[in-house]
C-alpha cells in the first residue's frame, strides 16, 4: 500500500510538479525557496494528516495550485503556517470534471475572467493581477500606487465586488 | 454540500481579500480564523479561489532541480504515510494520478490530459522525471482541424498499449466514421483505429514504437468501420502533434 501510495505521489509529481513550481517561482522570485516550498506541498498531500488546507469545494486542480500558492505566500511573508485545521473527508474535494467539456470551460473561463479584468477601472485590473501573481498585499500596492491605505483598500473593495458582478453576468 | 448562505458585502469582500492574500498580519489571522470557524465563508473563500482560478493558466512552468523528488522521496516512509485507503492522495490519485489496474488507466489518462491541457497556454513541457526508473512518458496531442469538425485531443500511453481521444469540438458527418492514423516522422500512415471519445483505443504492439514525441496524429473521414484499404481514403480533417506531456 505504501509503495502504491508512493507511486501515486510521484506520478502526481510528475504530472503537477513544473506548474506548480511555476505558481512558486513567480511568488518567491527564488529557485531555492521555491524548490523548499514545492516539497513542503508535496509532503503535505502525502502526510494528509495535521496541518492541511480546509476543502472548499474547488477542482483538484485549482485545489493543488491554490495550495501551492498559499504556502508560497507565507514563505514571502515569513509566516510559519496559516493552514491548520486537519482535512476531515476527502470526498469534499469536488469533481472537477476531467473531460473535454472541463478544457473547453476552462478557456471560456480565462477569456472570461480577463475581459472582466479589464473593464475594472484603471489599474485596477493590474492590482488584482499583482496581488495575485506576486503576493502583493494592499500596503505594497498603496505604496507602489502612491496612494494613501485606506484609499487603496476602498478601491480594491469596490473592485472586487465588481469583477464578482462581471463574472455571474 | 447544501447550498451556503449569501454573504453580506463585508464577508464577501474578505473572503475575497483572503483568497488573493491582500491582508496580513491580524487582519489574516481573524479571516483564517473565520475559515475554520464558518463552513459558509470557508465556501465563499472557495469560491473566489475558483473565479481567480483561470490566472493560474498564464503561469509558466517551470522545472525543478531533480533533488526535490529525490528529498520528497526520502520521506516516503510508511511512518510518515497516513495509512487507510481514504484522504487527499487517494482522491487525488483518482482523479489526477496512474492508477494500476487497466481499467482506469482510460480515467487516469484522461485526468492527465485535462491537467496538461486545463492550462493552455504554453506547449506541454516535458516534466523533470524523478529518479530512479520512471516509466516511458505520456504523450499528448492536440489533433485539430482548418475546419470546425473533429478537433481531438489524444492522450498516448505507449508503455501500457494505449491512447485515449477526447473530442472537444466533433461535427459527426451521419454515414461515415472517424478513423485515427499514427504518423511517424518521414513514414506512411499506421491505422489505429476508430475515434471513439473516452474508449481507450488498444495500440498494437506493431504500432506502439511509433508511438514517439514528434510523431502525427490524424484523423480522416472514411466509410463505417474505417478505411478498407489500410491506408486513409477519405480527407484528413484534423492533424497534431505528438508531445511529451
Amino acid at each position: 500500500m505504501a509503495d502504491g501510495d508512493a507511486s501515486a505521489l510521484e506520478t502526481l509529481y510528475r504530472l503537477t510538479s513544473a506548474k506548480l513550481f511555476g505558481v512558486c517561482l513567480r511568488i518567491l522570485k527564488d529557485r531555492s525557496e521555491a524548490e523548499d516550498v514545492l516539497q513542503e506541498v508535496y509532503l503535505l498531500i502525502w502526510r494528509r494528516a495535521g496541518a492541511f488546507d480546509p476543502l472548499r469545494g474547488v477542482s483538484p486542480v485549482t485545489w493543488l495550485a491554490t495550495l501551492a500558492r498559499n504556502k508560497a505566500i507565507d514563505r514571502l511573508r515569513g509566516r510559519k503556517t496559516h493552514l491548520t485545521r486537519p482535512v476531515e473527508d476527502a470526498a469534499h474535494i469536488a469533481d472537477g470534471g476531467e473531460g473535454a467539456e472541463a478544457i473547453l470551460a476552462a478557456r471560456q473561463d480565462e477569456g472570461r475572467l480577463n475581459d472582466c479584468l479589464d473593464q475594472l477601472p484603471e489599474r485596477h485590473g493590474s492590482w488584482v493581477r499583482a496581488a495575485f501573481f506576486d503576493g502583493a498585499t494592499y500596503a505594497a500596492l498603496a505604496q507602489a500606487a502612491g496612494a494613501p491605505l485606506g484609499t487603496m483598500k476602498s478601491w480594491m473593495r469596490r473592485s472586487l465586488l465588481q469583477l464578482r458582478t462581471c463574472l455571474e453576468a | 454540500m447544501s447550498a451556503p448562505l449569501p454573504m453580506d458585502e463585508e464577508s464577501e469582500i474578505q473572503a475575497a481579500e483572503l483568497a488573493l492574500g491582500l491582508v496580513e498580519g491580524e487582519d489574516h489571522a481573524m479571516a483564517w480564523r473565520r475559515v475554520m470557524a464558518d463552513p459558509d465563508f470557508a465556501a465563499a473563500v472557495g469560491a473566489w479561489e475558483a473565479r481567480l482560478a483561470p490566472l493560474f493558466g498564464e503561469i509558466v512552468e517551470a522545472a525543478p532541480g531533480e533533488a526535490v523528488w529525490r528529498q520528497i522521496q526520502a520521506e516516503l516512509t510508511p511512518a510518515t504515510a497516513a495509512g487507510a485507503d481514504r484522504g487527499v492522495v487517494v482522491t487525488l490519485r483518482r482523479r489526477v494520478l496512474a492508477w494500476r489496474g487497466a481499467a482506469s488507466l482510460a480515467a487516469s489518462l484522461a485526468a492527465a490530459l485535462s491537467l496538461a491541457l486545463l492550462w493552455p497556454h504554453q506547449a506541454p513541457v516535458s516534466v523533470v522525471r524523478p529518479t530512479p526508473g520512471p516509466p516511458a512518458p505520456l504523450l499528448a496531442a492536440n489533433i485539430a482541424g482548418a475546419g470546425p469538425t473533429a478537433v481531438f485531443v489524444a492522450v498516448a500511453d505507449p508503455a501500457h498499449g494505449r491512447i485515449v481521444l477526447t473530442p472537444v469540438k466533433v461535427a459527426p458527418t451521419p454515414g461515415k466514421a472517424l478513423e485515427l492514423w499514427l504518423i511517424p516522422t518521414g513514414g506512411k500512415p499506421i491505422a489505429i483505429g476508430l475515434a471513439a471519445s473516452g474508449r481507450p483505443i488498444e495500440l498494437r504492439a506493431s504500432a506502439a514504437p511509433a508511438a514517439q514525441a514528434g510523431a502525427v496524429m490524424a484523423i480522416s473521414v472514411e466509410p463505417p468501420g474505417g478505411s478498407p484499404t489500410g491506408a486513409p481514403t477519405g480527407p484528413v480533417v484534423a492533424t497534431g502533434k505528438l508531445q511529451a506531456m
